[in-house]
């Protein structure tokens, strides 16, 4: 939990439109693809050991006929007052002043205690080194590094396009602005349930949704201030 | 340090200091001055645009490729259809290109017929090999005993197939896909020559009522209709539209409606039919049919449907109110096997539209003019296809003369596993598939094509009010020693040579598909024998923009016509009373079984990517194999748990034909989910698993359901009964999160 300092940088954060997802998950194959997250196989599968860095969380509501099923995306909510960052040892996921969660894989050493403590599920450990069978490695993206054995891993907003469209805008001379920076997800929602951006800037898209009635966190009571902001059905 | 302190610190950038400073992104002007091959810039993204082959939508892609390698696909955000999204499949789509198991090189069998063993040969060999047995079979005058399968439906290949088979004497058959959603318009609507297949407004609509089409997963162009139900939903200024589902199995988007009536299977037309009778007796109808139509339609009233439904009577009328008062109502349903009737339910789906007085309005059914040919028709190739589906293959292959069987991208091995018995008695199989599938197995001569990153093609997209043109272009350099299925064919024409030769003027694919896309996108006749040498030049400028765009519109009108027709189509509806017989009951056999495309593994093209397989089934959460779901009260009757073993025997069905011979199905075991959302009198199962070859990722994984479509298919009553019975409480699902039991029991 950083202590928190006033800043000009971004703050960068999400809002989901419950209304608009589908549940098709086009964003979980998305992420794996631009953050070269590893497949395990069935075997592992078994033994809960699947990497996820986001998921659609499903609920069936009601009894046969009457039955009603929602959807939710879960990635990393980036808290503001992020339970897994004092647990670590050694500094390996801490707070950025652009208000990311952000995990170090080589200060990592494994304690796990970090996804111990995270009330949204959303680490995952790399219980062994992943096998890339030749030539599927050539689809690795080459911005993001491939974590090896005893490293804990999770969402990362897409920090390399974050990077990417910060320089960009640096180039340009301006502050950043919707549409710099689209992580993965964001990027092929058919629905266009999701959106990115800067929170600190009152006419970004997100700032502007995240003022909703509809507006609500996940697991809000626990006082986590999570950045990722759900707009719930209905009118 | 940054890239640009880099470049001016290891002095590349120095000479060109004062150009650096003049120029927004310096790396992008400098390093292509360096090294002049633009396709090779280090460490600089290259983004290609080609069209999506993951299913047929026809979805523009764009790859972003760094140091010959494609590491990302994103949706082409020009695109009409996609406007920058893409789905599961789409996104998974580099596994194709990538993937371990490619077939990497032509081989030739070396053991034994079918035993699986292949040695690496030349292309020349490869080709010399087809082409003399082909010459051979051609003197004895034999040649209508060569044919040709592919299920390539949007491509060139059929086209360069089609010209070649015609030229040496045979025919080349296109197969049509195993859930068939091309039938969209039918029975009195497909007598009118203007009508095409028609586009559903949904984004405008205010109530949607779907029969059964998974249009966000499956159902004629997923992404163009996810991004119209968005919305649908949430547009703003709009109010937010009400979705209905009529379904017996709740589908991924039965999931996401406002309320679902799971209808008896069988009987959504008879639902679609309950609603039209309470819009007519309560004057709610916009355009109504006589006097004497709306008399005899009594008989489908809610009260007297309800008990061959099983939706009560009430539901039905407040749905009906609902949708005929509200705004913009439509109506849209499924065509596929996976629904029976399923034409019924599109006469009478599209009754309702009729109704309402949606067509060409906003938010309603939008019907376009017909003259929708194919551009590549203007390319002098053959117009029409032998379509056949994919069932009629085993009575094809049984019915004529087969001394040799080409097959590409069509696994009817794996579809109809009976059929095995008789492609093993043809003398010579050659196969065109990117991968050892099971048919392959089964080849004499292996021709790898290239998959579809690697390829040149022209195809179109599904499902718009415009007519949209697609081009596809290799975005890398092919990753092993495969060749494009239509260069293999343009050099196995110059092979035989005469008139077979005759039949394809062009060279290669590429020079095809670059001249014709760029002469259809400048709306001129293509003459392609026939350009000189001079004007390349000219041809290079236009082809540039639109080889970066990746595509080109053509608009297409609505029929203005149609509107004033329509009260005259509503007098010409034939009223057939079999939708009333009595629900069938079997006291051996209670379930009806459904077998439905898998929303990413579809019937099993996908299953040899790892990213699909290791995706949870978002209904199920399962991974990396089958299941068979059941109504929770149901299983209780049964005693079977959830992930429990169990074993589903299918009655025999009366099929005709040589069919007959294949339809018989033995009992297939597979873990259970009790599943909220199904009919308790329905049991129900995806395709897409239980291959036996297809590479390292699909092999030995689940059950193949697909050798029940040919039962439904085959079958007058359109579905499968089923028993069902518990094996074992041996867990094997396979599911997201964990797989540990709830309970441990530890033996002491």
């Amino acid at each position: 939990m950083s202590e928190t300092t006033p800043t000009n940088k971004p703050q960068w954060a999400m809002v989901i439109d419950l209304d608009r997802c589908t549940g098709c998950e086009a964003c979980v194959v998305a992420c794996n693809v631009e953050n070269n997250v590893a497949t395990v196989g069935a075997e592992e599968a078994a033994k809960g050991r699947t990497i996820n860095w986001i998921r659609i969380e499903r609920y069936f509501e009601g009894e046969y006929p009457d039955v009603r099923v929602k959807f939710r995306p879960v990635m990393c909510q980036h808290c503001e007052e992020a339970p897994c960052e004092p647990v670590c040892p050694v500094y390996a996921t801490y707070h950025t002043d652009e208000g990311l969660n952000a995990q170090v894989y080589n200060r990592c050493v494994g304690t796990r205690y970090c996804a111990n403590n995270c009330p949204y599920t959303v680490r995952s450990f790399n219980f062994f080194d992943h096998v890339w069978d030749a030539p599927l490695q050539k689809a690795w993206n080459p911005e993001v590094s491939v974590r090896s054995r005893g490293v804990m891993e999770k969402c990362t907003f897409c920090v390399q396009r974050i990077k990417a469209g910060e320089a960009k805008a640096k180039d340009e001379n301006r502050d950043v602005k919707d549409g710099d920076v689209t992580p993965a997800c964001v990027q092929t929602c058919p629905t266009k349930a999701m959106y990115f951006g800067n929170i600190a800037d009152p006419t970004s898209e997100v700032a502007k949704l995240s003022k909703s009635s509809r507006a609500t966190k996940l697991l809000e009571d626990l006082g986590t201030k999570p950045k990722v902001i759900y707009l719930n059905e209905g009118e | 340090m940054k890239r640009r302190e880099f470049i001016i610190l290891t002095g590349v950038g120095a000479t060109s200091a004062g150009m650096l400073s003049a120029c927004g992104h310096p790396e992008e002007k400098l390093i292509p001055a360096l090294i002049p091959d633009d396709e090779y810039v280090p460490g600089i993204d290259v983004w290609k645009a080609s069209t999506c082959a993951m299913c047929d939508a026809g979805c523009g892609i764009v790859v972003r490729t760094r140091d010959h390698k494609a590491n990302k696909i994103e949706g082409n955000p020009q695109h009409p259809v996609n406007r920058g999204a893409l789905c599961a499949r789409g996104q998974a789509g580099l596994q194709v290109l990538y993937n371990p198991d490619r077939i990497k090189a032509p081989m030739k069998r070396v053991g034994e017929r079918f035993s699986g063993q292949f040695a690496e040969i030349s292309w020349d060999e490869a080709i010399k090999i087809l082409a003399d047995k082909l010459r051979d079979l051609s003197a004895i005058g034999k040649a209508n005993s060569v044919h040709f399968f592919t299920n390539d439906r949007r491509g060139m290949t059929a086209h360069i197939a089609t010209r070649f088979m015609e030229a040496f004497g045979s025919h080349a058959y296109l197969v049509n896909r195993l859930f068939n959603e091309d039938s969209a318009i039918s029975g009195f609507l497909n007598s009118y020559p203007f009508v095409n297949k028609p586009v559903f407004d949904i984004a405008n609509a205010t109530f949607l009522l779907s029969f059964g089409a998974r249009f966000l997963e499956t159902w004629h162009s997923p992404i163009l209709y996810s991004r119209a139900y968005g919305d649908f939903r949430r547009a703003s200024g709009k109010v937010r539209g009400k979705f209905v589902q009529v379904e017996p199995r709740m589908s991924l988007t039965g999931a996401n409606a406002d309320e679902w009536l799971p209808a008896r299977v069988g009987s959504e037309a008879l639902v679609a039919c309950a609603i039209a009778q309470v819009i007519l007796r309560e004057g709610l109808a916009k355009n109504t049919p006589d006097a004497n139509f709306i008399k005899s339609f009594e008989a489908y009233s809610p009260e007297n449907t309800a008990a061959l439904t099983d939706i009560a009577a009430e539901k039905i009328i407040r749905i009906a109110r609902e949708f005929a008062k509200s705004d913009r109502p439509l109506a849209i349903t499924s065509s596929t096997i996976e629904m029976t009737k399923s034409l019924a339910s599109l006469k009478w789906a599209n009754f309702l539209n009729l109704l309402v007085g949606n067509i060409n309005q906003k938010g309603g059914m939008l019907l376009l003019e017909k003259d929708y040919t194919f551009p590549l028709a203007k390319l002098d190739l053959p117009n029409g296809f032998s379509n056949i589906d994919y069932f009629k293959f085993p009575m094809m292959i049984a019915d004529r003369p087969c001394e040799i069987l080409m097959i590409h991208n069509f696994n009817p091995a794996y579809v109809v596993p009976a059929t095995k018995k008789k492609l093993k008695t043809i003398p010579f199989i050659a196969s065109f598939s990117s991968f050892m599938d099971e048919t392959s197995e089964l080849a004499d001569l292996l021709l790898p094509d290239h998959t579809s990153l690697e390829s040149w093609d022209i195809n179109y997209a599904e499902a718009t009010s415009e007519f949209i043109v697609n081009l596809t272009q290799p975005v890398v350099k092919p990753e092993f020693n495969t060749k494009q299925t239509a260069d293999v064919f343009i050099a196995l024409s110059r092979a035989l040579g005469d008139k077979v030769a005759a039949s394809i003027s062009f060279s290669s694919i590429e020079e095809t598909v670059k001249q014709g896309f760029t002469s259809f996108a400048k709306k001129e006749t293509p003459a392609l024998v026939k350009k000189k040498a001079a004007e390349t030049d000219a041809e290079e400028d236009s082809w540039k923009p639109l080889s970066e765009k990746g595509f080109f519109i053509n608009k297409l009108k609505n029929n203005p016509a149609y509107e004033l027709e329509s009260h005259q189509l509503l007098t010409n509806i034939p009223l057939t009373d079999s939708l009333l017989s009595d629900a069938y009951e079997d006291q051996e056999y209670p379930f009806a079984l459904l077998v439905y495309e898998h929303p990413t593994l579809g019937v099993g093209e996908q299953a040899n990517l790892p990213l699909l397989q290791e995706l949870p089934d978002a209904m199920t959460s399962v991974m990396w194999g089958s299941w068979l779901e059941i109504n929770p009260k149901t299983a209780a009757q049964l005693g079977i748990k959830d992930g429990d073993v169990v074993e589903i025997a299918v009655e025999e069905v009366a099929i005709g034909g040589d069919l007959r011979t294949i339809a018989q199905f033995e009992p297939i075991q597979l873990p259970a989910v009790l599943y909220a959302a199904i009919r308790p009198d329905v049991l129900a199962m995806p395709c897409g698993q239980g291959h036996t070859a297809y590479g390292r990722y699909a092999t030995n994984k689940g059950v193949n359901a697909v050798v029940f479509t040919i039962g439904s298919a085959g079958n007058k009553r359109g579905i499968l009964r089923a028993k069902v019975k518990r094996i074992s409480n041996e867990n094997k699902l396979i599911r997201f999160g964990t797989n540990l039991p709830e309970h441990i029991e530890i033996k002491r």
